[in-house]
């Protein structure tokens, strides 16, 4: 009986000091534990979306020769296309550097992509991320702005060694200054959060008065300079909204974010060319 | 006794459940979110003796918050309350039925998605659209829950058969 009685004492003693040290550990302590099983945990993310590489690969292995020869063939004539654009492309480039040198304007070029894979998407009441299978060691670091083909996707808010977490521009923790395509007065953004079996959303404020938008003929949001991490002029969605604000000089309204948020594969960072040449 | 394959065994399943939550998330994503956190504690709760059961919960929570915005610690902190809590009754569930386990297992999930909506608040446009999500998400969850929840309480003792080892529900501590 006593036995017992020491027992329920000495559990009770270590549960309070299991407690007390997870909730007053001191927080580097406390990090340092939370990084390490984020490393720890990172391949657990990454498994699935390997998986689902894996398994296009032989989904795509498993076709006729004819699915591949007519594929070959519709590629080529995509290739022949792009090559001329690369040729395009360089000839632009080249172009406008010799107008920078000319004109001793500061580069043009700011940021380089790196693509990267989505392997893990929480999307929840509590948080808006997507986690991707490249970190610091591919030179991601926290802040970058992170695009997809649909315009922006958000910015990293963790770096791990593998892998980095993405704040969503769904996210009520994102925030950047913004415009209207074809105007160049700044605006501020900001995600809403998840909502339920909807669509993500966000709002703007501080719009100028003059400006209209309706569900059936809405305003392109496009990225600002101003905001540093994105490049201008990159889609963030659209204006179905505005109505005045109380204080009368500005407007707020709804911003309609793009359907392919909810189901990203590929995304591309972007790192700015100054952090390259510092590293 | 140091080496206790029951404990790696729960550590291992709930590894593979956190595997499976994240790929499901993934593909539920944006329109619900499975949050079961009673799926992890649960069956480490009952099984275990009470030093490597908080050991194994505290563990389980740190590997499952990692990678969210969640003050450390504090998720690892209401698991393991939770566990004692649970680990306290657990002669209540020596039948180990299917009744018994799902309801126990959706009021500790519906406790923990009340304490996450308090503690854990991250933005949103007003409250009643962050009640609305959390509602959707704790439906989902209970769903799942109705459906899992006495397969994750029967799957270690299903292992700890194969390997020739027994798991029940003991007194000892």
């Amino acid at each position: 009986m006593r036995w017992r009685k020491l027992t329920a004492v000495r559990n009770l003693a270590v549960f309070a000091v299991a407690v007390a040290a997870c909730l007053f550990a001191p927080t580097a302590v406390r990090n340092s534990v939370n990084r390490a099983f984020e490393e720890f945990r990172a391949p657990l993310d990454a498994i699935p979306s390997q998986l689902s590489d894996l398994e296009k690969f032989w989904s795509l292995s498993a076709k006729s020769k004819r699915d591949l020869i007519e594929a070959g063939r519709d590629l080529a004539r995509l290739n022949s296309a792009y090559e001329l654009k690369v040729l395009e492309n360089a000839s632009l480039r080249s172009q406008i550097h010799r107008f920078e040198k000319i004109l001793n304007l500061p580069s043009h070029e700011k940021f380089k992509t790196e693509i990267a894979r989505v392997c893990r998407r929480d999307i929840s009441a509590w948080w808006q991320h997507v986690t991707i299978r490249k970190g610091s060691l591919h030179g991601i670091r926290e802040g970058y702005a992170v695009v997809y083909g649909g315009g922006v996707v958000g910015r990293i808010a963790k770096v791990n060694a593998y892998t980095s977490v993405v704040e969503l521009v769904s996210s009520r923790k994102f925030r950047m200054a913004a415009h209207v395509a074809g105007e160049d007065r700044p605006i501020i953004y900001q995600g809403l959060g998840s909502l339920s079996l909807q669509s993500a959303h966000g709002e703007v404020f501080d719009a100028p008065a003059d400006l209209s938008a309706s569900a059936t003929s809405p305003l392109r949001l496009v990225t600002s300079a101003l905001a540093g991490t994105f490049p201008e002029g990159i889609l963030i969605g659209e204006i179905v909204s505005l109505a005045p604000e109380p204080d009368g000089i500005f407007k707020s309204g709804r911003v309609r974010l793009p359907k392919g948020l909810a189901s990203l594969r590929e995304v591309a960072v972007l790192i700015p060319v100054a952090d390259i040449k510092t590293d | 006794m140091l080496f206790d394959i029951r404990i790696f065994i729960i550590l291992f399943l709930n590894a593979a459940y956190i595997y499976v939550l994240s790929a499901v998330n993934t593909e539920l994503a944006p329109a619900a979110y499975l949050l079961l956190p009673a799926v992890l504690i649960i069956p480490a709760a009952l099984f275990l003796k009470f030093v490597p059961m908080l050991a194994v919960v505290a563990f389980s929570a740190f590997l499952s918050d990692a990678s969210t915005p969640v003050r450390p610690g504090l998720n690892a902190a209401l698991w393991m309350v939770s566990a004692f809590a649970v680990h306290g009754m657990r002669f209540r569930f020596l039948a180990r039925d299917w009744f018994s386990v799902t309801v126990l297992a959706e009021i500790l999930n519906i406790i923990l998605f009340f304490f996450y909506a308090l503690f854990f608040y991250g933005g949103s446009r007003s409250i009643a659209d962050y009640a609305a999500r959390i509602s959707t998400d704790a439906l989902a969850s209970a769903l799942a829950l109705a459906l899992v929840a006495k397969f994750c309480v029967s799957l270690p003792v299903s292992v700890a058969n194969i390997l020739g080892v027994e798991m029940s529900i003991s007194e000892d501590d």
